[in-house]
């Protein structure tokens, strides 16, 4: 066993007992209620919110996926993925997020499907909602189970198999999710985002120092691979391929139910304006990095083909970093991928207990609704193990059609918190026409695209049919100003109108 | 107060379209920080550090003033 593999393992055994260490604290603080496990009973603040929001949005596809994409078409691949999601996202706290939060508030609601089945009075629109976010937020679990099996393969030098990798990530996940619930995620989300931020960091600043400095590796990339420096007659940079990206990452984090508990769980609507201002900067410092690590691995390691360029960190990290930066290495990318894997697990856990069976078998004692939510989680995480052994498809692909498959429901989503005349009929149209339109445009070639992304069309199409459907049947005021006259009234700017003095109406008489 | 609310309308529109960069894809220079080229620091600036800029100061027209425990 070499130098390397013996410090990965030492590394991962600190930061193994590290997170087991905060699932088992978790433990002990989580009350046996669903709203204190699910929710944390609505008690997150300050930097652990924005930890929380900032991890659940981060994963493999940030320490994989976009390299991975920067090491073939260039550093406009930043703006293509998070020129506009970095802001916008962080504005969706203010006209999405504030509004959910508030109805979270009002109604005790604990999960999307809740808000909605309750917009509409429609179990119906629950149900459907619930089966969507499960079938498309699984994959996404799967494609971290995928890249630490992945990961643990590549750092051993195959000492770890991927299939132990990924089953051992699989249980760390299960073990502090099991025990600690909302609050056990929260203190590791905020573990792991300072661990890849501080990797990524320190290891763009080495590579860097390591060839030259910064202005040299330009040079060097200018001189073989210049077209990794402007985004000119790339295809990916087509007018309709940036515009279908800003349209999916402008509102995915809207139809991503794991960030949607975050922001229910969120202590005050002060915490939720802070974490918008503040997202935009977190986010383009994480991604800042990871595209530049992907161009110079274009250079420092030419000849990647294809999904090859997913490993173009780790291959940077062994070619031209000291040892243990490997194991800061695979921390950061377990970092990412538990981030996301235990928000997206405990979100469906906490959903299938309150949407299916507390509402179809009459179980309404926290108690049993937290046991039954673990037993899920243990549950979700053998299939997902099973279908990462399989591994259908690259991490892009995979978080492609999951960000797709959830996002075509963002305007039934959205208008439903503003749009009076939206009413069940047209709700539910929407959101089965897009779950039918995702896979059709997915796997086959039967409908026309124009260009864009799978998401364009599907969402144009589902926004079209809410529409036509909710004009053509009849209204149910009574079902949407039930919510809309909560956050009419709780959302004014200004207090209601006064009385007037009284010395004006004594001068008057 | 409805000038400062359009204010922030206008703002959002500027950063949105501001995005959508088209007029300089095929450009490099200038490279700042000695890597980042256009395509990199244009739509950090506008997308990070504008973004925030912008919604510390919207917020301060935009964002509603609940009260505790308004669920009460």
């Amino acid at each position: 066993m070499d130098s390397r593999t013996i410090v990965v393992f030492v590394v991962m055994a600190l930061y193994t007992l590290l997170v087991v260490g905060i699932g088992w604290v978790s433990q002990r603080q989580t009350k046996k209620t669903s709203e204190d496990y699910f929710l944390a009973s609505r008690s997150i603040s300050g930097f652990f919110l924005f930890c929380a929001i900032i991890g659940a949005n981060l994963s493999s596809f940030v320490m994989l996926g976009m390299p991975g994409g920067a090491y073939h078409n260039g550093f406009g691949m930043y703006g293509l993925i998070m020129g506009a999601g970095s802001f916008l996202i962080g504005f969706t706290t203010y006209y999405f997020g504030l509004r959910i939060w508030v109805l979270g508030k009002k109604f005790g609601y604990s999960t999307p499907s809740q808000v909605f089945g309750g917009r509409f009075n429609s179990d119906t629109v629950a149900l459907i909602m619930f089966i969507i976010f499960a079938v498309y937020t699984m994959p996404y679990v799967v494609t971290g189970q995928i890249g630490a099996g992945a990961g643990f393969e590549t750092f051993t030098n195959g000492i770890v198999p991927y299939w132990l990798g990924s089953l051992i990530i699989t249980v760390i996940v299960g073990y502090y999710v099991w025990g600690g619930g909302m609050r056990g995620t929260v203190l590791t989300n905020a573990l792991q985002v300072v661990i890849f931020a501080v990797f990524l960091l320190i290891a763009v600043v080495m590579i860097a120092n390591g060839q030259g400095g910064f202005s040299a590796l330009t040079e060097r990339v200018m001189a073989e691979q210049p077209h990794l420096l402007s985004r000119d007659g790339s295809p990916a940079f087509s007018w309709q391929g940036w515009f279908s990206q800003w349209l999916l990452f402008a509102f995915v984090v809207l139809s991503f139910p794991h960030v949607i508990l975050r922001l229910l769980a969120a202590k005050s609507s002060t915490v939720l304006r802070q974490n918008s201002v503040m997202y935009p900067l977190g986010m383009s410092f994480i991604y800042i990095l990871a595209v530049t690590l992907g161009v110079w691995g274009a250079v420092l390691i030419p000849g990647l083909e294809g999904a090859q360029s997913d490993n173009i960190v780790f291959m940077l990290t062994f070619e031209y970093l000291p040892v243990w930066m490997s194991g800061l290495a695979l921390a950061g990318l377990f970092a990412m991928v538990m981030s996301t894997m235990d928000a997206q697990l405990l979100t469906m856990s906490n959903m299938f207990t309150t949407d299916v069976i507390e509402k179809y078998f009459g179980k309404d004692k926290d108690i049993n609704g937290v046991f039954y939510g673990r037993v899920f989680v243990v549950v979700l995480l053998a299939i997902s193990y099973i279908v990462s052994l399989i591994r259908p498809a690259s991490v892009f692909e995979i978080a492609n059609l999951s960000f797709t498959g959830t996002v075509v429901m963002m305007p039934v989503i959205l208008a439903a918190l503003y749009w009076r005349r939206l009413n069940r009929y047209g709700a539910i149209s929407s959101l089965v026409a897009g779950a039918v339109l995702v896979p059709v445009y997915f796997f086959t070639d039967w409908l026309p695209d124009f260009g864009f992304l799978p998401v364009v069309p599907s969402m144009a199409i589902a926004a079209l049919v809410m529409v036509v459907v909710s004009l053509a049947t009849k209204p149910e005021y009574e079902n949407a100003d039930r919510h809309l006259d909560v956050l009419n009234d709780v959302l004014r700017k200004k207090p209601a109108k006064q009385p007037e003095p009284e010395y004006y109406t004594k001068k008057a008489e | 107060m409805a000038l400062k609310k359009t204010l922030v309308v206008i703002g959002f529109i500027i950063l949105t379209v501001l995005h959508f960069d088209f007029w300089w894809f095929d450009q490099i220079h200038p490279i700042l920080f000695g890597f980042m080229p256009i395509a990199l620091w244009f739509q950090v600036l506008v997308g990070g550090v504008l973004a925030s800029v912008f919604l510390y100061f919207a917020y301060k027209v935009i964002w509603p003033d609940i009260p505790e425990n308004f669920e009460e």
